[in-house]
């Protein structure tokens, strides 16, 4: 019983973020609802991208009606390469990812031939709301699909990796990259079997890895050690997801960033609802680092106050608690 | 001032109006909270053994809620047999059905019904008034006129009895008189003991009987000189010993049913604490595959209730809360209140689990409406039940993934396919001499397809091991919603100070602001912990 306490005494003074306090002095207080809709809907947020010049991967179809899936072959004429997403789909769900053609059929990221009228019957399950948040009726997209960053190359398994970044007031707070396993089927979500590995803002190296919320120090397929990485265009990066987040405005935000080999940093998506599991990433707390920012004792940026949204008002009642926390230790 | 603060002084107001109401309402009504008191107050008790003969039934009678007579509080019990209340199949009879409980044996059982009643209603609701309208309603042509059962109206003997009685009277009010008054006085009575099943004919014959054989003896004399006539079953409120069912008669003399009771010599009304439980003849307890069955009223009027009943004119205040009491619903809308008030401990629970201990469940209040369709104890294997439907719809769902159907048809579908396995276990039950009924009686079968779909989607997304611990989340949810809710003192309380409502509200606006960590959170983090 006695461990219970002191287990959770010892997260305060790491200052882990747990869940209830995410919501309720977070998303609660900073992310209005009303601005929910830009970062859910993928094709706002492509506007939105178009509107303040940050690269994100190109839209080459949307399909909004299950009547235009008869028109697919002509759709599809000369787009050999693409991804298919659902346009409000969340933790890459029902992203299917096309590398080229086998005649009338398709070849998948790993290698699986996916006939047309599979992939008709899958853009059909997105268009009926199967992925969607909230089971809405939803639109596909088909995507420019992004190339592998040679720096990736080793530490991928059939799929591309992620950066993500969770901004506080527009700034920084921690930050870390995603890396697809076999065990996640290609794709960078950690709950998924993805390796997410924390990165410092300063430097942009990797510092700590975790598989499925252990420490690991090298990719299980590959064996390449995956901490002590430099990502690249770190500086890039960190300014991209300033600008997205100052644009979407909402206070507390994940923006997930891809490197392509040609065109460098893109913009994947915004997130309102960041996860916690990046902080067993970094083996480190969020809150004395929201603190540090909310006091405007973060070191970058510090003169930036004057411009925040008019929406952050008051200090979370958790942070205040965190910050007094760090003073008596 | 912060939200949190402002949450915490919403809840403290909360809670002190909810402390208020309840500290008001015990220092007004004193012991009247727990059984509301007055003249007319009564507790019943009706005890019924026998021995069982292997799968039992037992059909006991529950007086009506109608009129002046206002019946709540019910409550049954008995180790053997499982009871369910069967009301409106027939206008006029409200019946407790038990059966044999399936890990039951054969041999001796107890079954017990208790209620309270008042029978000086002096503001009938709309329901009672209706139910009232309908049964006191002129007779059709032709009925209460006929042979019944025990009452045969043109039998020789009683043809003669009638004309004698009526020669040269032409009011039927006098004849109906006339009637009563022999049966009443030249038919001796006897205390009825064990089946003594007389006739209208044999009473006459015999000179004697109890008062269901004269009842049926007068019903028979009305009905020869053409005046409808019903017999009326029930218990006589105001003996207060042991006692079995009483029956008295009502006819129908031309613009109104008139009551006596040729036993108890009462004609043109009977007191009104003849509490009715049904028209014509009828037994109040009945048994399948029972014998030495056996009965007993015991019929309480006690003395604390009776001073209370002293101070008929009530204060305001009591007059407030007596208004204001759930005991003055219908029985039927009673029963729908005790669900809805159990519904916010559930929604509490709840937040309990998914915020301060992180639980997760399918849907969020889906655990809800499970614990509480198995809130009776009985019908607790009813989970084992639940678990394997969900489990078998799961594999028809991995089969019917093949098909990609559509989102909304293949929900239609597989609604389809959860009815029928229901409807196939409930046949094959039946084979097997199982009543699956009490156990999926309330089954919300379109939770249970939502949550089929769910489970396929996580297994299919997050594998095997995460979908079962969901349904282990969600299982342990609802039970420890149907074990809080089967507490009959968690009912009670909240039937008694319905404002404890306030108190689960506080409590469910402080757990909406705790930051805290959860539970599972520790074990989330374990390896920060230990760094």
């Amino acid at each position: 019983m006695f461990w219970l306490f002191r287990a959770s005494r010892r997260l305060k003074e790491l200052g882990i973020l747990g869940m209830n306090a995410r919501n309720a002095a977070f998303i609660l207080d900073h992310n209005p609802r009303a601005l929910f809709p830009v970062v859910d809907d993928k094709l706002k947020m492509r506007d939105l991208c178009l509107k303040m010049r940050v690269p994100t991967p190109d839209v080459y179809r949307v399909i909004a009606y299950p009547w235009m899936l008869r028109k697919l072959p002509e759709m599809l004429d000369g787009v050999d390469d693409f991804v298919v997403k659902p346009n409000r789909g969340s933790a890459g769900r029902g992203v299917l990812v096309i590398v080229g053609r086998d005649g009338d059929a398709f070849i998948r990221h790993n290698g699986e031939r996916l006939s047309a009228d599979q992939l008709r019957q899958h853009l059909s399950d997105i268009l009926s709301g199967m992925y969607s948040l909230g089971g809405r009726p939803d639109e596909a997209i088909l995507q420019q699909r992004v190339r592998m960053h040679p720096a990736f190359q080793p530490v991928s398994y059939k799929g591309i990796p992620d950066i993500r970044v969770v901004l506080y007031r527009n700034e920084p707070a921690m930050a870390m990259l995603r890396l697809p396993t076999k065990a996640s089927n290609g794709r960078a979500n950690l709950h998924q079997g993805g390796i997410g590995t924390g990165v410092d803002l300063d430097t942009g190296m990797t510092n700590h890895a975790v598989l499925r919320n252990r420490s690991v120090s090298e990719h299980p397929d590959t064996g390449v050690p995956v901490v002590g990485m430099q990502v690249p265009y770190w500086e890039q990066v960190l300014d991209m997801s300033c600008k997205v987040s100052r644009a979407v405005g909402l206070g507390y935000v994940g923006v997930d960033i891809v490197v392509d080999a040609d065109h460098g940093p893109m913009l994947l998506e915004a997130n309102a609802r960041p996860g916690l599991a990046i902080q067993i990433a970094n083996n480190k707390g969020l809150l004395h680092r929201l603190a540090a920012i909310e006091n405007g004792t973060a070191h970058p940026a510090a003169h930036e106050v004057d411009e925040r949204p008019a929406i952050i008002g008051r200090i979370g009642p958790d942070i205040q608690r965190g910050r007094s926390d760090r003073k008596s230790a | 001032m912060s939200r949190t603060t402002l949450c915490v002084v919403t809840a403290l107001s909360l809670m002190l109006i909810s402390a208020s109401i309840a500290v008001v309402r015990v220092q007004v009504m004193g012991q009247e909270t727990r059984v509301p008191a007055g003249s007319g107050h009564f507790k019943v008790t009706l005890v019924t053994h026998g021995k069982s003969t292997g799968d039992a039934r037992l059909i006991t009678a529950c007086p009506l809620d109608m009129g002046r007579q206002h019946i709540f509080g019910e409550d049954h019990s008995s180790d053997e047999l499982y009871a369910r209340i069967v009301e409106g199949q027939k206008p006029g009879r409200r019946s407790l059905h038990w059966t044999q409980r399936v890990a039951a044996p054969k041999g001796a059982f107890q079954a017990r019904y208790q209620f309270f009643c008042n029978v000086h209603v002096h503001r009938p609701s709309t329901s009672m008034t209706q139910m009232q309208k309908a049964l006191y309603a002129p007779p059709r042509p032709g009925e209460h006129l006929s042979k019944t059962p025990g009452i045969d109206p043109s039998h020789p003997e009683v043809t003669r009895v009638a004309l004698d009685m009526t020669a040269g009277m032409s009011p039927r009010l006098d004849q109906v008189r006339k009637l009563y008054e022999h049966v009443a006085k030249a038919i001796d009575k006897e205390p009825s003991a064990g089946q003594a099943n007389r006739t209208a004919a044999m009473c006459l014959e015999a000179g004697r009987g109890d008062a269901l054989a004269k009842s049926r003896l007068l019903v028979a004399l009305c009905r020869n000189r053409g005046i409808p006539a019903r017999l009326v079953t029930g218990v006589a409120l105001g003996n207060r010993n042991e006692q079995t069912a009483h029956v008295w008669v009502e006819a129908w003399v031309g613009d109104y049913w008139m009551s006596m009771c040729p036993y108890y010599h009462y004609f043109l009304k009977v007191p009104a604490t003849y509490l009715v439980f049904g028209y014509g003849d009828m037994s109040l307890v009945r048994g399948h595959n029972v014998r030495n069955l056996d009965y007993a009223f015991l019929v309480e009027h006690s003395s604390a209730l009776a001073q209370a009943a002293q101070t008929e004119d009530a204060t305001t205040w009591e007059q407030f809360f007596r208004k204001i009491s759930l005991y003055s619903l219908p029985p039927a809308e009673w029963r729908l209140v005790e669900f809805l008030l159990l519904l916010p401990i559930a929604a509490l629970i709840i937040c309990f689990y998914r915020n301060v201990i992180g639980l997760h469940s399918f849907g969020t209040f889906a655990p809800a409406l499970i614990g509480l369709a198995f809130r009776h104890l009985e019908s607790m294997p009813g989970i084992l039940v639940f678990v394997s439907i969900v489990l078998i719809g799961w594999g028809m769902r991995r089969v019917l993934d093949r098909y990609h159907l559509l989102q909304v048809p293949r929900t239609a579908f597989m609604l389809s396919l959860v009815v029928l396995v229901l409807i196939g276990s409930i046949v094959a039950a039946n084979y097997q001499d199982l009543a699956v009924t009490r156990y999926i009686s309330l089954f919300p079968i379109i939770i249970l397809t939502g949550m089929i779909e769910r489970f396929w989607t996580l297994e299919a997304e997050d594998g095997t091991v995460r979908s079962f611990k969901t349904l282990l989340g969600t299982l342990i949810i609802a039970a420890t919603i149907a074990l809080t809710a089967s507490a009959p003192f968690v009912l009670n309380h909240m039937v008694n100070f319905p404002e404890t409502l306030g108190i689960i509200m506080a409590c469910q606006l402080l757990i909406g602001r705790y930051t805290g960590y959860r539970l599972s959170e520790l074990y989330r983090f374990r390896d920060l912990v230990r760094t």
